[in-house]
């Protein structure tokens, strides 16, 4: 479709009473241009100019442009003929004068606009609300909010209503009016009005009532109105509030902990902090991440008076990575020197740094600028003191884009990092900071440290935390790809398993020594609210059991404490299932899968509930690993846990093996049963002991373990663990398909998929082919083409050409206009008609109409396309057989294409257009052959009766191929191939290229057909297999 | 072979379409139950994605804090791509390999109303930039604003206001802010290395410097009409400027940049730049100059009718000099103390002068370059990345290193410079009633009306 057109409107009448005027260029009235003209009063007209400007608000060609040039002239007399269109205009030319109106802010105006408020248009009530808040004035505003019972109720003009009341209310303010800018400030409170009029009006409030401001700021940070908390935050942040958060510092501990988060950070920005202060913000506030800022600000404070020894030292990488320039900005370390923190080579498994000193010096911080946060920034490293081992960090959590490291004070000569882990592909380091910075702040820093060990220790006897500690693995299964935050709940009623505090141990430890993610112990009903929540990448329910989110004495409650609960309860279980759905993750171990035993929709999410444990604890059960090469199953392979000795459950429906994967179970066969166990069994028969599932966009792990306190050390038992919440994380891949519905090659469950602009070959959640209908480009090609796994093997519009459309045909040049490339001025195809047939077999047949025309003219060319697919076999191999026959819907037509180099004007890259496929990107080992025996470029411009190129996928190791045979109809048949074989980006594409030795004339009355089969393979092909396949092709391509 | 349930099969056919992209019309359809406060990443969408715009789209993508969830833009197969690239960046990092979380609008307004989305980033043509910071401000959105910022001064006054009185973040996008040379440059200044400042010089690129983009912009554009082409939604395009013929050249970036409809040309468009790094330099965020004296040159013929070269004299209140040129107007006196780049900023004081573009930092005296900064000098805001700096405001609430005050007084002085060419007379401006005094006409170019039914 083609966009609107814009003309340029002579208009006579208008231009000739224009030309009488004054104040034009000879030019513009040459032009007899409307438009122009008054574009040019707009400039410089006068008061005389406005009875011509106010004839042609008349004009529809070019009312809008008079009511413009009439907001620009100054005076009433411009003033009085907009007031005037105010009665004769209607529309979007209304719009437009109301906004002229409220531009020109006279008073005087406003009976006139107000008449404006009860119009049925929604645009223009909310434009004469708007031109009225733009006004102002003293009583302007109250009049406005008393209007509001009789505006016609619409959202938008709500919202207009918000922010026009609000302009009118800081102008009261400004205007020193303080006494009626607060009554409107307190009536836009409400919350009728939009988030944003909100904050504002508190905004305005606490500037219009100094006096008042601490404690209303303090009332804001408080509530549980996270909109107010907004606009408390954001008042803290302009220069004014700075002020006043020093005496707010002792709320801290009532507030949320994300605005405990942002307060923290805020008052570290306002810069006049002491560290005393900021020692006492750690003791204020319970959330790890303020408490470590704080940290951070104190340092930074402390470092910014000392002397940075690294700038003294000498810099040496000691690694034998070179850099190699590919950098995207010039290294720019402080000591001028470019290669100083600058390995920018990637993906190398270790890094290295040496700092030497002129001569010995006592050193007790080290602070690690990154590139950017936690992109391309050391994550993991040892640093050495003199060669020897003084700290190990594990996923360096950066503030401000700095990592602080302390270290216990050393006198020393050498100073080396060795990175073997990094956030990004390599770490950036901006600077390096190295300090000594005193007694008080290490005592500080200990302290913290000390509290945060603390939180975990304590809470088991000494022996089993050191048995834990060691157990624990010491890297993660994954690296993080980016700070992981993981809230491990034990909020438990009924019965409390003992194991509990062997839980937050457990997961608490392993995330700090692995460094994969950071845990939070939690109990309380506040974390589960959503500004909270929203924290954490997931939730590991540590032996959770029975109603979490009600008050202990929620049976005792009554009337509103009784509702309150329970509306508390019913908003925290929302809360946890769009964490899940939305894309985040859900552990649970042992009994957690018995929480909310009343909730239904906690079935959903789990897949299961607790039935029954027919083993009690301490007996033990023979396991059965059935899905070994999951991911998640690693630390289960090769026999590593046999059996386990446990409490061990039996789950019911909901749990499904059509919707879990069940990674491992109880094997029957080979436990011992007795019938009083017999006799509790469901008739499934089924215990699943881990499995995980997706939930919405998210994952979920369960894991029956828990119940005996030596599981807890158990290596095994941990690093499952562990894969667990790395998947859950996000951070370890692995699929859910449930055990019933696992894809193979054996047994397929193909499914058809149509939407507007696709139609899909489904196998299970897989792609294995779809054909994308471009209405709005008029193209249709296949992206993916794939196998039946789902692993594509065609590249849509890579970044060097956009126009590569996976497996596509497309002409160069019909009649000298350009088809090929997505340039301005090309020609535009449009798929006028089509039909698809898709079988029970999933096979599928789909015919399309396709016209060609150049830009701005009729179809000059019509194709009849005639794509058939076969169902893949059982090898998973499939043929698409794709026929177009092109009619002239004129004269002759030239098919063209660049000529090739041997031609006048011609390229090196000349010859391309047709039947074309442009191979996956993440392709390698390309083996490109044909028909007649060749390989790699030698087929190129070579006839063949097919081109084929089987290749290796680099992620996977899958193999595959795509071959592209001729038809022996075809008019050039065996068509020279046209192939481009690189490997840099790769750029693998090859054709059948039909006018590669010439153009061809397009009779008018004589249609050309052309024809192809492409062919999808698993695996390598050989020649003898391709050459039947061609064969069979032949005698059997649809027509 | 198993097959699927049949029944559904044929559902499917008979339905074909049936899974239609959710349409969003305004911010009351997500209801009112408030948005959960800005958790560690922050929501983005981004307006306008043609070259600048896909570009900071792989800025802000690169930085985990930040998820982008939506782009809007007039041309559609530049939100489609946009929309590509993202989902395949995001679907790289999933477990799963798949990502499709990010959504197309052809109407920035359909991306305003979602109540999902914390900030947006705005790259389009520079007369929209207010018009939809304006509206993203008013959405309770935070806001990246490329440069230069509106293409009227009282529309960036409006603009002021509204971030103001609704506490958003603002960055403006000279992102030379984040860059350590021109922070130290600026440091050196401050701090009285050369002295009490006397004077700087600031250029930049006019519309035929030599260079990457001559060739792009020879014959200063098609004024011949054509069909639209499709894909194109040019009535958005053009929003709140003039009605226009559609020509080639109109709605490309190199019309985008030099036409006064849209722009005041590189004056501002690249100005922008080494203006905010004299505005940091000599401490004026607040204010612009009040004199203001200029020539300059416009393309008599084709479409482009910015300025192309220029050499304007501004005089501070503080009695500092400012010159701006543009690099041709520039070269001989730049060379005069430097090799010359096709942009910088130098400060000039009695006891030396230091000049700093994005090659380099240069000085008369070479122990400035590194100099230490102490702890009790001024230090300006450290940022070291422009969009983390902003992600992290919007976070915390703490002012950016490129604040709206900034970014209002420095695109007013690429505006009185415009404005004392086009007039060719000396003007005086008024910092505290941000007016031009004395000269009726001239004040009257600080204001642009706006196609209805755009407004304010």
């Amino acid at each position: 479709m083609v966009g609107p057109r814009w003309r340029v409107v002579p208009v006579a009448c208008a231009a000739a009473l224009l030309l009488g005027g004054t104040a034009l260029s000879q030019e513009a009235a040459a032009r007899q241009d409307g438009r122009a003209l008054c574009r040019e009063l707009g400039r410089s007209g006068t008061a005389q100019d406005v009875p011509r400007l106010e004839a042609l608000l008349a004009d529809p060609s070019c009312a809008d442009a008079a009511r413009r040039a009439l907001e620009q002239i100054p005076g009433d007399e411009s003033l009085n003929a907009l007031y005037g269109a105010l009665d004769t205009a209607k529309g979007e030319p209304l719009i437009g004068v109301l906004s002229s109106l409220g531009e020109r802010r006279d008073v005087r105006a406003l009976p006139g606009i107000a008449e404006h408020l009860s119009s049925r248009g929604e645009g223009v009530r909310a434009a004469a609300i708007a031109a009225i808040g733009r006004i102002g004035g003293s009583r302007t505003g109250r009049r406005l909010l008393a209007t509001e019972s009789e505006l016609p109720a619409s959202a938008a003009t709500q919202e207009a209503l918000g922010h026009a009341l609000l302009e009118c209310a800081d102008e009261l303010r400004r205007a020193g009016e303080a006494e009626d800018a607060r009554a409107l400030y307190e009536a836009l409170h409400d919350g009728r009005f939009p988030r944003a009029v909100r904050i504002g009006a508190f905004l305005g409030h606490v500037a219009a009532t100094p006096g008042g401001a601490q404690a209303r700021l303090r009332n804001a940070l408080q509530r549980r109105d996270p909109q107010l908390a907004e606009a408390a935050l954001r008042h803290l942040a302009t220069p004014e509030g700075a002020g006043r958060i020093v005496p707010l510092l002792e709320e801290l501990p009532d507030c949320s902990e994300s605005t405990q988060e942002r307060f923290v950070a805020l008052a570290i920005a306002a810069g006049t902090l002491e560290t005393a202060q900021l020692r006492r913000l750690t003791q204020l506030t319970s959330s790890r991440v303020a408490q470590r800022q704080a940290l951070a600000a104190a340092l930074e404070h402390a470092a910014s008076g000392l002397e940075n020894l690294a700038r003294g030292a000498l810099a040496s990488s000691p690694d034998d990575i070179e850099p190699d320039h590919s950098g995207q900005e010039a290294p720019a370390a402080v000591d001028g020197d470019e290669g100083t923190y600058w390995d920018e080579v990637d993906q190398q498994s270790a890094y290295r740094i040496l700092l030497t000193l002129p001569k010995a010096q006592a050193v007790s911080a080290l602070s690690v600028q990154g590139w950017a946060q936690h992109n391309f920034a050391p994550r993991d490293f040892e640093v050495e003191l003199d060669g020897a081992v003084v700290t190990r960090v594990r996923g360096a959590r950066y503030v401000e884009n700095r990592h602080w490291v302390l270290l216990p004070r050393t006198t020393c000569r050498t100073i080396e990092l060795h990175i073997t882990g990094y956030y990004g592909q390599s770490p950036a380091i901006r600077e390096l900071g190295v300090f000594d910075v005193g007694e008080e702040l290490a005592a500080f820093a200990a302290e913290l440290a000390q509290g945060e060990a603390e939180l975990a220790r304590g809470i088991v006897p000494d022996e089993e935390y050191e048995k834990i500690l060691a157990a624990a693995p010491a890297e993660p299964r994954v690296a993080p790809r980016e700070p992981r935050r993981l809230l491990v709940y034990s909020r438990c009623f009924g019965f409390v398993h003992t194991s509990i505090p062997h839980g937050k141990v457990v997961f608490a430890l392993m995330g700090e020594k692995s460094g994969a993610w950071e845990a939070e112990l939690r109990e309380d009903l506040e974390v589960f609210e959503q500004e909270n929540l929203s924290r954490f990448d997931a939730i590991l329910l540590n032996n959770t059991n029975n109603e979490l989110f009600l008050p202990a004495n929620h049976a005792e409650l009554e009337g509103a404490e009784k509702a309150a609960a329970e509306a508390t309860d019913a908003r925290l279980k929302q809360n946890l299932l769009e964490f899940v759905a939305g894309g985040k993750g859900m552990a649970v171990i042992h009994a957690g899968v018995a929480s909310f035993r009343k909730w239904p929709e906690f079935g959903e999410l789990m897949g299961a509930r607790f039935q029954n444990h027919p083993w009690s604890s301490g007996s033990t059960v023979v396991l059965d690993l059935e899905d070994p090469e999951h991911p998640v199953s690693a630390a289960l392979r090769d026999g590593a846990l046999p059996e386990i000795t446990d409490e061990i459950y039996q789950l019911a429906p909901p749990f499904s093996r059509d919707d879990s994967r069940v990674l491992l179970s109880v094997d029957l066969a080979k436990t011992k049963v007795t019938p009083k166990q017999e006799a509790t069994f469901l008739e499934a028969r089924d215990f699943p002991m881990s499995y995980v599932r997706a939930y919405g966009k998210g994952r979920v792990f369960y894991n029956a373990f828990g119940h005996q306190h030596e599981l807890f050390w158990n290596p095994v038992v941990l690093q499952h663990w562990m894969d667990g919440v790395q998947f859950v994380l996000g951070d370890l891949p692995g699929d859910t398909t449930p055990t019933n519905r696992m894809g193979s090659v054996e047994s397929p469950m193909f499914e058809w998929k149509s939407e507007k602009d696709a139609i899909s070959l489904l196998n299970g959640e897989a792609v294995v082919w779809r054909l994308n209908r471009d209405w709005e480009l008029g193209k249709a090609y296949f992206h993916p083409l794939g196998l039946t796994d789902g692993t594509p093997l065609t590249w849509l519009s890579p970044p060097d050409h956009v126009w590569h459309r996976a497996l596509w045909f497309e002409w160069k040049f019909i009649d000298g206009v350009n088809y090929w490339e997505d340039v301005e001025g090309k020609g535009l195809t449009e798929i006028v008609e089509m039909d698809t047939e898709l079988a029970a077999d999933f096979s599928a047949r789909m015919r399309f109409t396709i016209d060609y025309r150049p830009p701005g003219g009729a179809p000059v060319m019509r194709e009849e396309r005639r794509v058939a697919i076969s169902a893949p076999d059982e090898a998973g191999r499939y043929r698409i057989d794709w026929s177009g026959t092109f009619t002239s819907l004129g004269g002759d037509l030239l098919l063209d294409r660049t000529p090739p180099a041997d031609e006048p004007d011609g390229k090196s890259w000349g010859g391309y257009a047709g039947m074309s496929v442009r191979l996956a990107q993440h392709t390698s080992e390309w083996r490109l052959t044909d028909s007649e025996g060749r390989s790699g470029m030698q087929c190129h411009r070579q006839p063949a009766r097919w081109v084929h190129a089987d290749f290796r996928y680099r992620s996977t190791g899958r193999e595959a191929g795509v071959a592209i045979l001729d038809s022996p109809r075809n008019p050039r048949h065996p068509t020279p191939s046209f192939i481009v074989l690189t490997e840099a980006q790769p750029f693998v594409y090859y054709s059948p290229a039909i006018l590669f030795d010439g153009p061809y004339t397009l009779r008018q009355g004589e249609p050309l057909s052309l024809s192809y089969g492409i062919l999808v393979h698993p695996g390598r092909a050989e020649r003898e297999w391709l050459d039947e396949e061609w064969q069979a092709f032949t005698q059997t391509e649809a027509r | 072979m198993k097959t699927s349930d049949p029944t559904r099969r044929d559902l499917l056919r008979l339905l074909p379409g049936a899974i239609a992209a959710p349409y969003v019309l305004s911010s009351s359809t997500y209801g009112s139950s408030g948005r959960p406060a800005p958790s560690e990443r922050v929501t983005l969408g981004f307006i306008g994605v043609g070259g600048r715009g896909a570009s900071l789209l792989g800025s802000f993508q690169a930085l985990p804090e930040s998820q982008c969830v939506a782009v809007s833009d007039c041309f559609a197969a530049r939100r489609a791509e946009a929309v590509r690239v993202v989902n395949e960046r995001y679907a790289a990092r999933t477990a799963a390999g798949e990502f499709d979380g990010c959504t197309a609008y052809q109407d920035y307004r359909e991306l305003l109303a979602r109540e999902d989305i914390d900030a947006v980033v705005i790259a389009t043509p520079d007369h929209w930039h207010v018009p939809i910071a304006l509206d993203a401000v008013r959405a309770g959105k935070d806001v990246y604003v490329e440069k230069p910022l509106g293409v009227a001064v009282s529309w960036n006054q409006a603009l002021r206001d509204a971030v103001q009185r609704y506490g958003a973040v603002f960055q403006y996008g000279t992102q030379q802010r984040s860059d350590r040379k021109f922070r130290h440059a600026c440091e050196l200044v401050r701090n009285g290395y050369l002295g009490e400042l006397e004077r700087i010089e600031a250029w930049c690129p006019g519309m035929a410097a030599p260079g990457w983009y001559e060739q792009t912009s020879k014959g200063w554009g098609s004024t011949e009409e054509i069909p639209v082409p499709e894909g194109l939604d040019y009535d958005m395009w053009l929003g709140p400027a003039p009605e226009a013929p559609y020509t080639k050249d109109r709605c490309t970036q190199w019309g985008a940049y030099h036409i006064y409809d849209y722009a005041l040309g590189f004056i501002a468009g690249w100005g922008a730049h080494p203006l905010d790094i004299a505005q940091w330099g000599n401490d004026s965020d607040g204010e612009a100059p009040v004199e203001i004296e200029g020539t300059g040159k416009i393309p008599e013929e084709g479409l482009f009718d910015t300025i192309s070269d220029w050499d304007v004299h501004y005089r501070y209140r503080n009695g500092v000099e400012l010159r701006l040129m543009n690099t041709r107007t520039a070269k001989e006196t730049v060379e005069s103390y430097r090799k010359a780049g096709d942009h910088g900023t130098t400060f000039f004081g009695p006891k030396g002068w230091v000049s700093v573009d994005r090659g380099g930092i240069y000085a008369s005296e070479e122990a400035w370059l590194k100099q230490v900064i102490g702890p009790d000098e001024i230090h300006l805001r450290e940022s070291t990345h422009h969009q983390a700096d902003f992600l992290s405001c919007v976070r915390s609430r703490a002012r950016t290193v490129s604040p709206v005050e900034a970014a209002v007084q420095s695109d007013v002085i690429s505006h009185l410079g415009d404005i004392a060419i086009r007039t060719g007379r000396a003007l005086r401006w008024d910092v505290e009633q941000e007016t031009i005094t004395g000269d009726a006409d001239a004040a009257r170019m600080l204001h642009r009306p706006l196609r209805a039914p755009w407004r304010l």
